[in-house]
C-alpha cells in the first residue's frame, strides 16, 4: 500500500497554487544580484514569447503629446504609431516591435449615434472600474474575457467627446509581462486624455 | 554449408511457424504472466559460429526483450522513427489527401496518425481482460471501471471536459513512466537487482520527457485546442489558467535546465557507482534513454514540426504495439489461425483490433463537450474513457517488480 504523504503533499501544493495564483515578479523592473540571477528566465521568456509571436517592447518609451483626435489630446510613448485604421473616425493604435495587441481608438462625439450604441453594448458580463476623473473626463475601464481573449475597453467621457480605446489580448498572452506594461501604457494614455487647448492650433 | 545453415537458423528464428516460431527471435528472455519461459540461451545454436548482418540482428542476445531488430524498432529506437515520421509527414503537402469517413472531412496523414494513436490505446484489453493472470490480480476494477466511468462521461458534461483536460496530463505522465518500466525492463534481463537505480531513473524519464513537455513549445497548442473542454467547465474558473501556466514557463524551463543538468551529472556518477558494484549497464536501455531524451527535448521544447503532442504519442504506441504483441502473443497469435511466425500473427491481430477500433475513434469521436447523446457525443466519451482507462490500467498491468513482466 502506498504512504498517503507524497500525494497529500502535491495535492495540497498545487491547490495553493491554484488558490492563490502568485504571479512571478517583472525581472526588467529588478536590479543587481536578482536581475543578474533572473537574466537567465528573462532571455528564455523573450525566446518563448518571439516563437509565440510576441516580440518585444518598442524601445522609446518618453511619453509625448499626440492628437488632437477630433478635440481630444493625450500622451502615449514615442515609439508607438497612430494610423488609420480602415473606418471613418477609427485608428489603430500600435507598438511597431510587439506583434500583436493593436489596439483601436475613437473620439465619439457627444450625439454620435455610434456612442450610444456602443455604450449600450458595454453592460451586463463586462467587469467594470471607475479610474476616477480629471481634466474633465471621467474615466471608466471595463473587462471581459472570452475565447478570443481579454476584451478590454477604456472609456474617457469627456464634456463634449468620448475617447474610446479597445484592446483584445489573446488569452494565453494575457499575463505577459509585456503585455502588463502594453495595457499600462494604454491605461496611461487614457488617463491623460484631455479637450485640445483652446488656440492651440 | 555454415552459411545455408545460418540463413536457414535465421529464417526458423523469425519466419518459422509453431514450435520452431518460438525458437530463436521469439523465444522468451524473460518471464511473462502467462506466457512459456525459455532462455535464449537455451535456444538451439544453428550454424558454425554466432550468426553475422542481419542474422545477429534477428538472433536473441541477452539483455533484449525479443532481438535487436525488433527491439530496436518497437522499443529503443521508436522514438527517432517518431521524429523521422514527423519529418516525412511536414514534407507530405497538405490539404491534398483528404479523406471522409462517417461524414468527417480529414487529412490522411492525420487520420492514420490519429488512428495509430487511439490504436494503441485499445490494446490494453488484451493485457487486462483477456490475459487470465493479470484479470486475476484485480477483477473488480477491470469489470466496474469501465461501465461506472462511461455512465459518468455520458451524464456529466462537466466531469466529459474535466476527463479531457486530465487526460491531457495523465498521457504526458503516462509516456514518461512507460519509457521507466521499459528501462527497468532491460535492467532485469540484464540480471541487475530491480531496486538498484529505480528511483534515479524514474527521475530521469521524468526530468527528459515530462519536464520538456510542461515547459515547452508543445503544451500550449494542445490545450488551447481543449477550448471547449474549458468552456464547459466554466470559462470564469478557467480564464487565466493558459495564462498563468505561460508566465511560469520560462520559470520552470530555467529551473529544469539548471537542475536537470546536474542531475544528469548524478544519475551518471551513481550508475558509475553501481557499475563498480556488479551493475551491468544494459545497452538496450542506454539507447532508449538517449533516443527518448533527443526526441522529446527537441519536440516538446522547440514543437519544430507543430505537432509535438503526436510525434511523442507515435514512438509511445509503437513501444506499445512492440510490447503487447510480444507478450499476449500466446493469445493473440492463434487467433490468426496456426500457420507463420508466431510474432507476426500476433502483430497481424492486435493491428487489426487497434485500428479497427482507432480508425472508429479517429473518425467518428469528435470532441463534442454537449451533446453527450449524439451518436459522436457517446463516441467520444468512448474514447475519453478508454484513453483514462488505459493511463490507469497501465499503471499496474505491466509490474516489472511484481514480475508480471
Amino acid at each position: 500500500v502506498r504512504k498517503p504523504y507524497p500525494l497529500l503533499v502535491w495535492g495540497t501544493a498545487l491547490f495553493g497554487i491554484v488558490y492563490t495564483q502568485p504571479l512571478p515578479p517583472d525581472l526588467r523592473e529588478q536590479g543587481g544580484a536578482v536581475a543578474a540571477l533572473g537574466a537567465p528566465v528573462l532571455a528564455l521568456e523573450d525566446w518563448f514569447d518571439a516563437a509565440e509571436g510576441l516580440g518585444m517592447a518598442c524601445a522609446d518609451r518618453t511619453r509625448v503629446a499626440r492628437g488632437p483626435v477630433a478635440g481630444v489630446v493625450f500622451s502615449l510613448p514615442r515609439c508607438f504609431l497612430l494610423e488609420p485604421g480602415g473606418e471613418a473616425g477609427l485608428l489603430r493604435l500600435r507598438d511597431p516591435d510587439l506583434g500583436v495587441a493593436d489596439a483601436s481608438l475613437q473620439v465619439l462625439a457627444q450625439g454620435d449615434p455610434r456612442r450610444a450604441s456602443l455604450e449600450a453594448g458595454l453592460g451586463g458580463t463586462w467587469g467594470t472600474t471607475e479610474l476616477g476623473s480629471a481634466n474633465g473626463f471621467s474615466r471608466l475601464r471595463l473587462e471581459r474575457t472570452s475565447a478570443e481573449g481579454v476584451l478590454t475597453v477604456w472609456l474617457a467621457r469627456g464634456p463634449r467627446a468620448a475617447l474610446v480605446l479597445g484592446l483584445l489580448v489573446p488569452g494565453p498572452f494575457a499575463l505577459s509581462p509585456k503585455l502588463r506594461l502594453h495595457r499600462a501604457e494604454l491605461q496611461a494614455a487614457v488617463m491623460s486624455a484631455q479637450a485640445e487647448p483652446a488656440g492651440a492650433r | 554449408v555454415a552459411r545455408s545453415a545460418r540463413v536457414s537458423g535465421v529464417a526458423a528464428r523469425f519466419g518459422g511457424s509453431g514450435v520452431t516460431g518460438l525458437i530463436g527471435c521469439a523465444g522468451s528472455t524473460m518471464a511473462t504472466v502467462g506466457a512459456p519461459t525459455q532462455s535464449v540461451l537455451s535456444a538451439p545454436t544453428l550454424g558454425s559460429g554466432p550468426p553475422h548482418g542481419l542474422g545477429a540482428l534477428l538472433a536473441p542476445r541477452r539483455g533484449y526483450l525479443v532481438c535487436p531488430l525488433y527491439d530496436g524498432i518497437f522499443f529503443c529506437c521508436s522514438p527517432l522513427l517518431g521524429v523521422a515520421a514527423a519529418l516525412a509527414a511536414s514534407r507530405w503537402p497538405t490539404g491534398q489527401n483528404e479523406v471522409e469517413l462517417f461524414g468527417r472531412s480529414r487529412a490522411l496523414e492525420s487520420l492514420l496518425l490519429a488512428s495509430f494513436v487511439h490504436a494503441h490505446l485499445v490494446l490494453v484489453f488484451l493485457r487486462s481482460h483477456l490475459n487470465r493472470d493479470v484479470f486475476r490480480t484485480h477483477p473488480m476494477r477491470f469489470l466496474l471501471a469501465p461501465p461506472l466511468l462511461f455512465s459518468c462521461l455520458l451524464l456529466s458534461a462537466r466531469l466529459r471536459a474535466a476527463a479531457v483536460l486530465l487526460a491531457v496530463f495523465w498521457d504526458i505522465y503516462h509516456s514518461a513512466q512507460q519509457s521507466f518500466g521499459l528501462g527497468r525492463i532491460y535492467d532485469r534481463l540484464q540480471g541487475n537487482d530491480l531496486q538498484a537505480g529505480r528511483s534515479l531513473d524514474r527521475w530521469l524519464n521524468h526530468l527528459v520527457y515530462t519536464g520538456p513537455a510542461l515547459a515547452g513549445l508543445g503544451l500550449l497548442p494542445q490545450l488551447v485546442a481543449q477550448g471547449a473542454s474549458f468552456d464547459a467547465l466554466g470559462r470564469a474558473l478557467f480564464a487565466d489558467s493558459l495564462a498563468y501556466g505561460r508566465v511560469w514557463r520560462p520559470w520552470l524551463a530555467a529551473a529544469l535546465i539548471g537542475g536537470g543538468v546536474p542531475f544528469v551529472a548524478f544519475y551518471l556518477w551513481s550508475y558509475w557507482r553501481l557499475a563498480r558494484t556488479g551493475y551491468r549497464v544494459s545497452t538496450p536501455k542506454v539507447v532508449l534513454l538517449a533516443s527518448t531524451a533527443l526526441c522529446s527535448i527537441w519536440t516538446w521544447s522547440l514543437d519544430p514540426f507543430g505537432r509535438a503532442f503526436l510525434v511523442n504519442n507515435f514512438f509511445h504506441a509503437l513501444q506499445y504495439f512492440g510490447l503487447v504483441a510480444w507478450t499476449e502473443r500466446t493469445r493473440t497469435a492463434p487467433l490468426a489461425g496456426r500457420r507463420g511466425p508466431e510474432l507476426a500473427r500476433s502483430l497481424g491481430v492486435i493491428c487489426a483490433f487497434g485500428f479497427g477500433y482507432g480508425v472508429l475513434a479517429a473518425t467518428a469521436g469528435a470532441p463534442i463537450i454537449a451533446a453527450p447523446w449524439s451518436v459522436a457525443g457517446v463516441a467520444f466519451s468512448v474514447t475519453v474513457c478508454v484513453s483514462l482507462l488505459h493511463f490507469w490500467y497501465d499503471g499496474f498491468v505491466w509490474s516489472v517488480r511484481r514480475g508480471q513482466v
